[in-house]
């Protein structure tokens, strides 16, 4: 998305304006107000006495608040305006906007003051691939408000905006007379209500959840971060991206339906502000020593919403955990599978590996007896419909072919799963790190099932299936030729045998033989993998690699702070410190929040992290990168009812403390220093 | 106290309703539903027809269900068409699309309904992602 959007959010509600505030939306610029992956507003433009205004500066120091300082008329080498205006908008639950006008001359001065206000009512899903609206939309001036309505059968959203001031509403937007006195000013509030099918604010509706003023958000805010560990470090870059890390989680803070106060992690914006399985629970496992509250709002979240039942067009099945659910027009008319859509093939191995690492740092055990169930049905899933062939690895293969995905893992586009030569295969398709999950869920799954369930005979059973898992994927995924993981076995059981990054979350699954770990991280780190920023999706070698290809050659975030994990899994702390570093590097560039994903051309090529186009910011699984990044270079790891330090800081960083770190043992702190004659 | 039922016209046929009482009554048969464990609380369905308002009360104590058919105070309480339920109570219409189209209204406790609704079947005719793969073999 364009880097030039300004932003106010607040869970899945939220505004992208230009520069000046305005919104105009068009297919390729997607400006507006969206709550409920359904667009609000798509123009919003101000105008004094006509002329649109240009900013001069733009304060975006919360994150449900934004800024604007704005003068009349086109840019100019000197601005010499008798006249400056001040938009203040907030964003929580209802869309504010304080309007302040100021005259700057010795004269009593006339003013007309315009908004401009319409909506489309687009479906997010129609913003990427625009179609024709089959509802009504109606523009009304109902007293001091103008009420903009989508109606479609039942389905109905409203937009309906009022004024402190006195205005005069049209249905094209509302315009004020106002006359202001020499160096005085005046001020209107803006409300922007968005309302459900009932009447009531979408939140309240569908959620249950009031608008809440910035006074309460701020508070809120104020609140989680001092709750989180705080972080103390010789490196500011790392200062700085650790507490934008801390904003953007809470910002990107999703409360679903389910018992009070609860919230997950929606995955980014803004295309992804709704609960996504595989999403949710990768930034719940960053951020479990920092919020551990996410898992617990992830684990309740995605168990509701387990699969009871077969459906083909949602792909669900029983014991199954979804991929993403969305709430705007396209799946209330089933155009859209997302009701939740289960197209996912790695989930429900990742909630059990989630439940575990949860109950291990807050010994939090009642969760894990009463989901007890859950766990199992997950575990259930994987040995059953998860197995399509019957051959033990868990693959897939849709069966909604028309709307549901084709590739069923984290690399879920079209062409992300392909063979050395750039062929793709056929399906079902069972992709390393699927199996890699299924091992560390069942080991883990064992771990609960002896320590919680009191059922011996299951975790037996469970870690034979693992130690049988682990034999055979050793065998059967191995290129002997160029000792690697293969990306995937295809129909025929045969390896899809290029090069990627996926075989890197094997070790944080620790399916890797121990005699192969080190061939596997030199894969990792060489220079086909690894472009000086961090390891690529795909290696420079395969046929389908491409620096700025989504999951073909760009470099991701998550993806590499699960790989550095996995490294120091296998004791390889020199090598996780490398791809640490190079992450911290790389979020300066980016001002401290790291993107979904930025392009895989080399370090010595370009020497600052190349954006990719479209990628998602904040996106909570790189925000949630940083994290786990530190928790690798600290080497923090519960045991027992404490906290175990081991740290290995890279060259650039001579010093880390963790203060507060929450937990089973109440608060512990851990200290990170690098010592010069064991410096990395 | 799994499988006690109430009410004196639970098991009668319904007035053209099938699917709901049939639902409704293959619920109190099973009397214990693993899926809802997770939660306790009552709950009450008041569906519309032009004959007036139907009562269903349902309890839930950790999966053991009881269900009656008349009205009584519940933490959450579902307002909606018969023939809406009807479309649910037999797999033609998922909860959350009719839900984001109003077809039907929860007060109260929402997130039992959210567990609750996990009960209602899949549609007619789905198949097993296994089946789909013809070369399939068992280990």
């Amino acid at each position: 998305m364009r880097e030039d959007l300004v932003r106010v959010l607040d869970g899945n509600s939220f505004v992208l304006s230009d520069m000046n505030g305005d919104i105009e939306a068009s297919p390729s610029i997607p400006t507006g107000m969206f709550s409920f992956d359904t667009r609000y507003l798509s123009c919003w433009q101000l105008t004094v006495n006509g002329e649109r205004l240009t900013p001069l500066s733009v304060d975006e120091s919360e994150y449900f608040s934004v800024v604007f300082f704005l003068v009349p008329g086109a840019p100019t080498v000197y601005v010499d305006a008798k006249v400056s205006v001040i938009r203040r908008r907030s964003i929580g639950g209802s869309f504010r906007e304080k309007l302040t006008l100021l005259n700057h001359s010795r004269e009593p001065a006339e003013f007309t003051v315009r908004i401009e206000a319409a909506s489309d009512f687009a479906d997010l899903f129609e913003i990427k691939d625009p179609t024709h609206k089959k509802g009504t939309t109606t523009a009304r001036v109902d007293g001091k408000q103008l009420r903009l309505t989508y109606q479609r059968e039942t389905f109905r959203r409203e937009t309906v905006i009022s004024s402190t001031e006195p205005a005069q509403f049209d249905e094209r937007g509302l315009t004020f007379e106002v006359r202001i006195g020499p160096h005085q000013q005046w001020d209107t509030e803006l409300l922007v209500e968005t309302l459900g099918p009932d009447g009531k604010d979408i939140r309240a509706s569908l959620h249950r959840r009031a608008s809440r003023p910035a006074s309460v958000m701020r508070q809120n805010l104020d609140d989680w971060i001092s709750a989180a560990p705080t972080l103390g470090c010789d490196h500011v870059p790392l200062v700085e991206a650790y507490r934008r890390s801390l904003i953007d989680l809470a910002a990107l803070r999703f409360p679903p339906l389910a018992p009070a106060d609860l919230s997950l992690p929606a995955a980014g914006l803004p295309w992804f502000m709704t609960a996504f399985g595989r999403d949710s629970i990768f930034t719940s496992l960053q951020a479990l020593p920092f919020v551990p509250s996410l898992a617990f709002g992830t684990l309740q979240v995605l168990g509701d919403g387990q699969g009871t039942r077969l459906d083909d067009f949602r792909e669900e099945e029983p014991g199954k955990i979804y991929h993403e659910v969305r709430y705007g027009e396209t799946s209330a008319f089933g155009e859209q599978p997302h009701s939740p859509y289960y197209g996912a093939a790695d989930t429900t191995a990742l909630f059990v590996i989630l439940l575990h690492e949860y109950e291990l740092w807050t010994g939090d055990a009642d969760a894990v007896r009463r989901w007890e169930r859950r766990a199992r049905a997950a575990l259930e899933w994987i040995d059953g419909y998860g197995d399509l062939l019957g051959n033990g690895y868990v693959s897939y293969q849709r069966r909604n072919s028309e709307t549901g995905l084709e590739n069923q893992c984290w690399k879920d586009s079209w062409d992300s799963i392909s063979y050395h030569d750039g062929r793709m295969p056929g399906f079902p398709r069972a992709t390393c790190e699927l199996q890699g999950y299924a091992y560390d869920a069942k080991i883990r799954g064992a771990q609960l099932a002896r320590k919680f369930w009191n059922d011996h005979d299951y975790a037996d059973r469970l870690e034979r299936d693992a130690a049988e898992l682990k034999r055979r994927f050793n065998r059967d995924f191995w290129v002997e030729d160029g000792e690697y993981y293969a990306l995937a076995l295809d129909r025929e059981g045969k390896p899809v045998d290029a090069l990627s990054s996926n075989m890197g979350h094997l070790l944080w699954s620790g399916i890797v033989e121990q005699d192969r770990a080190r061939r596997v991280v030199d894969h990792l780190l060489g220079p086909n993998l690894f472009s000086g920023w961090g390891i690529r999706t795909l290696a420079t070698t395969e046929g389908r690699y491409n620096p700025v290809g989504y999951h073909n050659g760009t470099v991701w975030p998550f993806d590499n702070s699960f790989i550095a994990w996995g490294m120091r899994r296998y004791g390889f702390k020199e090598e996780a410190c490398r791809i640490a570093e190079a992450m911290i590097d790389a979020a300066e560039y980016f001002g401290g929040r790291l993107p979904e994903a930025f392009a895989g051309y080399d370090r010595g090529l370009t020497q600052y992290p190349v954006h990719y186009p479209t990628a998602c910011s904040p996106q909570a699984w790189s925000t949630g990168a940083i994290l786990l990044l530190i928790r690798t270079m600290l080497g923090m790891q519960p045991r027992d009812n404490h906290l175990l330090v081991e740290p290995a800081l890279p060259p650039k960083i001579g010093r880390i403390e963790l203060l507060d770190v929450p937990g089973r043992w109440g608060h512990a702190d851990a200290f990170g220093r690098r010592r010069p004659e064991t410096a990395v | 106290m799994a499988g006690h039922t109430q009410g004196a016209s639970i098991l009668d046929v319904d007035r053209g309703s099938t699917a709901t009482a049939a639902f409704f009554q293959e619920l109190a048969r099973r009397g214990h539903v693993a899926i809802l464990e997770e939660i306790s609380g009552t709950m009450r369905f008041d569906l519309r027809d032009e004959d007036g308002i139907d009562h269903w009360w349902v309890a839930i104590e950790r999966g053991d269900v009881r269900v009656k058919r008349e009205d009584g105070p519940a933490d959450c309480v579902l307002h909606t068409d018969r023939t809406v339920f009807d479309q649910m109570a037999s797999g033609k219409l998922h909860q959350l699309p009719a839900w984001l189209r109003h077809l039907f209204v929860v007060e109260g406790k929402a997130h039992l309904f959210r567990v609750f609704a996990n009960v209602f079947p899949g549609p007619a005719g789905a198949r097993d992602p296994r089946d789909l793969v013809s070369n399939r073999r068992r280990r």
